[in-house]
């Protein structure tokens, strides 16, 4: 079943006179149950594409499906799209330096008003990356590894049927990249989540179960 | 904190001050003041003959009245210097505009010509005299025979009390008074008796309420003092608007990032300036109870001494309001770089 489908996402960049088309008609399709790389240069206009995936830019022209949902590009209805549909992973991490490791995860659930349930959710979110071990610890008491499981915990914790990840394992060493990679993997595969990968890592393509590419703000497949 | 100090004795110094003011009319069991026209407060009442005293009583509804005088006197104090010194003369038999709290002596003490009770928080201006000191008033002998408690000076001068013959005997005082307090009968209508009073016609009538007010008006707006330290509070205020609203919006910048996250997982606006509102609140109650405890302990530490720190009830919440007030207004900043922070920035390095 279709997950999300893109279809001719335009951005364009204004800047005084000058005007930058940063993505020209990209479309594409996501289902559950895959992992979908989307590669290619710097430019290319990868992030402005996931930004739009992820409803956090509005796009200049073009429609986004998400699951049976056509989405209403109206800025007060985005962030329930966000917290409801989608899980992010950042390359640069991007957790509550003043909360624990238990809090971080529980930020989305907060978010969704379900705070009640929130503990036991976030023990089995870090559980599931193999870090119930760390539940109390401090952020800055992690690796980076170990930060981005954590990130990963945040993301599949309120249940998004949707995995957005930015240059996962940039900030990794191999054997921590290859770690996030198969967590992902079997994220999709064992629990039908939607997994697009936005990255420059060639290591992380033996993962996927396609790959697509982007130049020029247009998508291709492979 | 320090705005929270700075307005909160301020504050309690211009209630200090204008209850001081008024305390010895606050004091006095007196129904009614009867005092020369046109007496703006109670320290600068014109005089009148002593013999209106019986016509005054004589008035229907009246049930006693007693002269009163406030004068200022120049003592020349045992080391030799000169000082002014406000006098209040009062009829030591029934007490009344008399001290309410004595520390040491009698009423019945004054009775002896000459004789004057100092109050305690005046013994600093008068270079440590004592019970039992002989100084010289206007160059009539004067002896210290008992100390007062709680009547603070509101000026430069020590304030001092002695009997209404004594006062008397001071310069243009003979035979005169400034004031003739007066208790209503049980059921006489204050309306009717006061107006009977006023036909005398040479006379401000006034309840005490009235005379209260009449007085710390004055010496809020006539003299500078509100309006001074109304300057101070207002510069308190803003002092902490200013210090609060730097600190809170460097600490916004500081983690942008994380709000631009919170945004990007979800979040919405008010979701992240209730954030921001949190941490003024906080920010708010830890500077008011920080530093209310530290002008209760200022306020203690100087209790006693010349300056007069009260804190009405109300001071209280309406510090709190104003603490969070300033807090929340110090947030604005803060909430408009939120507001404005892009959720995409969490795709950046």
């Amino acid at each position: 079943m279709t997950a999300l489908e893109a279809t001719n996402l335009v951005k364009v960049y204004r800047g005084g006179s000058d005007e930058v088309a940063a993505v020209r008609g990209a479309s594409l399709k996501l289902e559950e149950g895959e992992l979908v790389l989307l590669m290619g240069p710097s430019g290319s206009g990868k992030t402005t594409l996931l930004s739009m995936l992820g409803c956090i830019l509005t796009p200049d022209a073009g429609t986004l499906r998400v699951g049976e949902e056509t989405v209403v590009w109206n800025e007060s209805r985005l962030p329930a799209y966000r917290r409801r549909c989608f899980g992010f992973i950042y390359q640069h991490f991007n957790l509550l330096s003043s909360l624990n490791v238990c809090e971080n995860v529980q930020v989305p659930l907060v978010l969704a008003g379900r705070r009640s349930a929130s503990d036991e959710l976030a023990e089995h979110a870090l559980g599931t990356v193999s870090l119930a071990h760390r539940l109390r610890f401090q952020v800055s008491e992690l690796s980076g590894g170990e930060k981005q499981r954590v990130a990963i915990a945040r993301a599949i914790v309120a249940d998004a049927p949707i995995l957005l990840a930015d240059e996962p394992t940039g900030n990794l060493d191999g054997e921590n990249g290859r770690g996030v990679m198969a967590l992902l993997r079997r994220l999709a595969v064992e629990r039908g989540k939607a997994v697009l990968v936005v990255t420059h890592d060639e290591r992380a393509v033996p993962y996927a179960h396609r790959v697509l590419h982007m130049e020029d703000g247009v998508v291709y497949a492979s | 904190m320090f705005a929270v100090v700075l307005m909160l004795l301020q504050g309690g110094i211009y209630f200090g001050f204008i209850l001081s003011a008024s305390a010895v009319i606050d004091h006095c069991p007196a129904d009614v003041w009867i005092a020369p026209a046109m007496t703006v407060n109670f320290e600068s009442a014109w005089l009148f003959s002593e013999d209106d005293l019986v016509a005054i009583k004589g008035t229907p509804g009246i049930l006693w009245a007693e002269g009163l005088i406030h004068t200022f006197g120049y003592l020349r104090l045992p080391g030799g210097e000169g000082r002014w010194a406000q006098i209040v003369g009062f009829n030591p038999d029934t007490g009344i505009g008399g001290p309410w709290e004595m520390a040491r002596g009698s009423f019945a003490d004054l009775k002896k010509p000459g004789t004057y009770i100092v109050d305690e928080s005046s013994l600093p201006q008068l270079e440590g005299v004592t019970v039992g000191d002989k100084m010289e008033n206007f160059n009539r002998k004067m002896e210290i025979v008992g100390l007062s408690r709680g009547a603070k000076t509101y000026t430069t001068y020590p304030i001092m009390f002695t009997s209404f013959r004594t006062a008397q005997t001071l310069p243009f005082l003979e035979g005169m008074t400034n004031y003739v307090v007066a208790k209503l009968e049980d059921g006489a209508d204050p309306g009717v008796t006061l107006e009977r009073l006023r036909r005398f016609g040479r006379f401000d009538v006034l309840t005490r309420d009235e005379f209260t007010a009449r007085t710390r008006t004055y010496w809020a707006t006539k003299t500078g003092i509100g309006i001074g330290i109304g300057v101070t509070i207002a510069l308190g205020f803003i002092v902490g608007l200013v210090i609060v609203g730097q600190t809170m919006y460097a600490s916004t910048i500081e983690r942008i990032r994380e709000y631009a996250t919170l945004k990007a997982l979800g979040a919405t606006n008010l979701e992240v300036c209730s954030i921001i509102w949190a941490q003024a609140a906080l920010v708010g109650a830890a500077g008011c109870g920080s530093g209310m405890l530290v002008s209760l302990l200022v306020k203690a530490t100087y209790s006693g001494q010349v300056v007069a720190v009260y804190f009405p009830v109300m001071i209280f919440p309406i510090m709190i309001a104003t603490t969070l007030a300033m807090c929340l207004g110090a947030s604005l900043l803060s909430i408009r770089r939120v507001l404005r922070v892009d959720p995409a920035m969490v795709f950046r390095a």
